[in-house]
């Protein structure tokens, strides 16, 4: 079935990738010569695919990149940032692991080629009958990220209580009153969720949103203490975690569960906002900060598989972690590395890490119960994204029970990482900004031994997207 | 990759060699029991029964109403059964040297459970034309120096002092727990002692008190809600106003004579404040003491509330 062609494009791709990367530097020292670059016809396609929803008046980038005129202004920098792959932002390592996401936002190498090529070239417009027509952006707002996926806005969308957020730099993480899932709201009864996206509500949410993340979970138990120190081990956290709708953050929209998967929303149920604003430039403060949850249901009547929520390996609370907490020493790197092995038959389809301003990069492994080893994928961190990357159906790895799961967790507290406050600090693992944090998130659904060897037996007994 | 810092896999493993290499636990003349092969891991042992050293930490600051700043410093001993006294001296000084003198001499050890660093057991006052500068809290073990700055010039590094003016939920794990404004830092008074009552992280006259060696010294400490404004705002809505809050109590020794553990019973307690708490500490060597008591209502990993209340304990044979 489609897997099989789907894998197939996917082993080309990579090979084609290598391929390209052997011989782009003959390629690049000739393409000036033979072929001229313009803006007009080969640049500004991929500006409008791929840079201007962020760089537009209006959105989250601090310049605006619609126009030739803006475009040639930042020639240099342009170069610097997709050579560097700092742009688009997708901070994953694109030469080793799993490379096909639903919410791929990178270049292709042909691509990053073209623009390099163009500012090389002296920026040139080129004939300006060549220029496609300008894209009437939407306004703020106007359009959730997965309504071009689905075809229709959400279904059901649910607003935050409004906050005003303080302007005196400090880490804000308010609690809101959680919000009745209603019948009003298009949830009549039991309704299963195919898809859900979080964002920020308006413009000015999104400007003290930019480095936070947020969750979204229905009905959680009451009175129930799960952070550092708790009793609950983890595998009890997990289960109370069940319920969680989404996360986001900036560059996480939300999730989209697998075709034939979702998860429950019941009416009556409660949906807790848990933003954390960090207000750093804000020099008023700043009311009427909201965060919106928008859901794409399945149709009425239509049950598919429950998924399980994003399971959290917080490495810090990991059983055997204790003798090794998170302790950063100034003007160093601090390498932690750690284990688990998969206590069910697990699809993942997503993954995500989350660490704070030291955070370099992780690598994530597995070692399959017959001794097989792959590479998942190396995250590099950027404290400025919080990426959530979405397998695509036919890459999704598929983990037998009993694998183990190796985390590798880089940080940098040196003067090589522009985002470390001050590296001459000791730094310690903590909820503030300034103090580090690592997570991983996997989206997982768990298959019973037999479903799963039907899954398996699609990608022909290749359990991940192995090469 | 975004940047070439991220291209590192050669890196790792350094930041085991900078603590591990450190020191040596050959330095307490005991051995190390290897584990057995099945309990050995790849995982980074930073904590040990003995031999590591202690790390200091700069856990933020915080302005004053007369205009100065508190430079709040903690540390993290990394032995679980190992408590050290360094004196003030060239193995445990701040500099610049006039803001010397306020850092403990003491480190008790971790005991069991989840490790935790001690939070801002002291701060370094400093005026309010203190600009950039920083101030550096030195310690030295085994040849090695492991310093920390504070300064004022970091507003992520602000932290609140006497009442939570935000809350801070532990960002993903936290359930409906209502933090914002509800916690402040209580008043402690040192009963049977002459001092005044200590409130919030520093700032805090010492009581003084008189022991001997040997012989159970009771203090007590008398532990009450902040008078408004910030009872007003350290009331959650939710809550009873008359109604107790339960806050803990951790006692440690802060500095004194060297090899001389002092015995709390109990060395933590939980007290519903306004109340009392009552502690008895034996000493085994006469000197001088400061005997210190975190009196907390908030979390400690949050940076707020608490007050640390200072008691000087001269001991006689
Ligand atoms: C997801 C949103 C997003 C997308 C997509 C995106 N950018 Fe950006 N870009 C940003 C943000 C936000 C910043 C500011 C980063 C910061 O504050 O550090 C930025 C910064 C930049 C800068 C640096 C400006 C400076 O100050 O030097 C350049 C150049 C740039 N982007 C080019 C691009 C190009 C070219 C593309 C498309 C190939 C692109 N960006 C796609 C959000 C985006």
């Amino acid at each position: 079935m489609a897997d099989e062609s789907g894998l197939l494009r996917s082993t080309l791709g990579f090979w084609g990738g290598l391929l390209l990367l052997a011989c782009s530097a003959p390629l690049a020292a000739q393409a000036p010569a033979t072929v001229e670059v313009t803006y007009a016809r080969d640049v500004a396609p991929i500006m409008q695919a791929s840079c201007q929803s962020c760089h537009r008046p209006g959105s989250v980038a601090p310049m605006s990149l619609l126009t030739y005129q803006d475009a040639r202004r930042w020639a240099r920098s342009i170069k610097e940032q997709v050579q560097s792959r700092v742009m688009p932002p997708w901070p994953l390592d694109t030469g080793v692991g799993i490379q096909r996401f639903k919410n791929d936002q990178s270049l292709s190498d042909e691509e990053v080629e073209t623009i390099v090529a163009w500012v090389d070239a002296g920026a040139p417009l080129g004939n300006p009958a060549d220029m496609p027509p300008d894209i009437a952006w939407p306004a703020w707002g106007e359009r959730w990220a997965y309504e071009e996926r689905f075809g229709r806005p959400p279904d059901v969308v649910v607003s935050s209580p409004a906050y005003t957020v303080t302007a005196d730099g400090m880490d804000q993480w308010p609690i809101l009153p959680a919000v009745d899932v209603t019948a009003e709201m298009g949830v009549k009864g039991e309704r299963w969720i195919r898809a859900v996206e979080l964002r920020p509500a308006t413009p000015g949410s999104a400007s003290v949103f930019h480095h936070g993340s947020a969750r979204v979970a229905n009905r959680l138990p009451e009175d129930v203490y799960i952070g550092p120190g708790s009793s609950n081990s983890p595998a009890e956290v997990r289960d109370l975690q069940r319920d969680q709708l989404a996360e986001a953050a900036v560059g996480v929209e939300g999730s989209i569960f697998p075709e034939g998967t979702g998860r429950l929303l019941k009416e009556g149920d409660q949906i807790v906002f848990n933003p954390h604003f960090y207000p750093a430039k804000l020099t008023e403060d700043l009311p009427d900060v909201a965060l919106q949850v928008g859901v794409w249901l399945y149709p009425e009547g239509v049950v598919p598989r429950p998924t399980d929520g994003d399971i959290v390996y917080d490495q810090t609370s990991m059983p055997g972690m204790e003798d090794a907490p998170l302790i950063i020493p100034p003007n160093s790197q601090a390498t932690y590395r750690t284990s688990f092995r998969l206590e069910g038959n697990a699809r993942i389809h997503s993954i995500r890490g989350h660490m704070h301003l030291l955070g370099a990069y992780n690598v994530v492994e597995a070692v399959y119960p017959d001794g097989r080893y792959e590479l998942i994928n190396k995250l590099n961190w950027d404290q400025r994204w919080h990426t959530a990357f979405l397998y695509e159906d036919d890459v999704q790895p598929l983990l037998p029970k009993g694998t183990v799961v190796i985390i590798t967790t880089v940080f940098d507290n040196t003067r090589n990482n522009l985002a470390a406050p001050d590296p001459d600090q000791w730094v310690f693992a903590g909820n503030r900004t300034v103090d580090e944090m690592f997570r991983l998130r996997l989206g997982t659904t768990f298959y019973s031994d037999e479903d799963f060897a039907e899954l398996v037996a699609e990608r022909q007994g290749r359990p991940v997207a192995s090469r | 990759m975004s940047n070439t810092r991220r291209l590192g896999s050669k890196v790792i493993g350094t930041a085991a060699c900078t603590l591990l290499a450190a020191t040596p636990a050959a330095l307490s003349g005991q051995i190390v029991p290897r584990p057995a092969l099945e309990q050995m891991d790849w995982k980074i042992r930073t904590i040990r029964d003995s031999g590591q050293p202690v790390v200091p930490a700069f856990e933020g600051w915080y302005q004053n109403p007369d205009g100065t700043y508190d430079l709040c410093f903690g540390f993290f001993n990394l032995n679980r059964a190992e408590s050290l006294d360094v004196p003030r001296g060239p193995d445990n000084f701040i500099e610049p040297a006039r803001f010397d003198g306020a850092q403990p001499t003491h480190f008790t050890a971790l005991g069991e459970g989840r490790p935790q660093r001690e939070f801002c057991a002291f701060v370094v006052n400093v005026p309010a034309d203190i600009g950039d500068q920083r101030v550096w809290w030195n310690l030295r073990f085994a040849g090695r120096t492991y310093r920390v700055p504070g300064h004022v010039t970091l507003r992520p590094y602000m932290i609140d002092n006497l009442v939570n003016s935000v809350g801070a939920a532990m960002e993903e794990f936290e359930v409906n727990r209502q933090f914002a404004g509800a916690e402040a830092a209580p008043l402690v008074r040192v009963v049977d002692a002459q001092g005044p009552e200590a409130r919030g992280k520093g700032g805090n006259v010492p009581a003084q008190a008189r022991a001997r060696v040997g012989a159970p010294l009771r203090i007590r400490l008398q532990i009450s809600r902040p008078p408004a404004p910030d009872a007003a705002a350290a009331d959650d809505a939710r809550r009873d106003e008359d109604a107790p809050s339960q806050q803990s109590v951790k006692w440690t020794k802060f500095s004194g004579p060297v090899d001389a553990p002092v015995a709390f019973s109990p060395a933590r307690a939980q007290v519903s404040v306004p109340g009392e708490h009552s502690v008895q500490a034996t000493f085994v060597r006469p000197g001088e003491y400061v005997l210190l008591a975190q009196v907390l209502h908030g979390s400690f990993a949050n940076q707020c509330c608490w007050t640390n209340a200072y008691v000087r304990v001269v001991v006689d044979p």
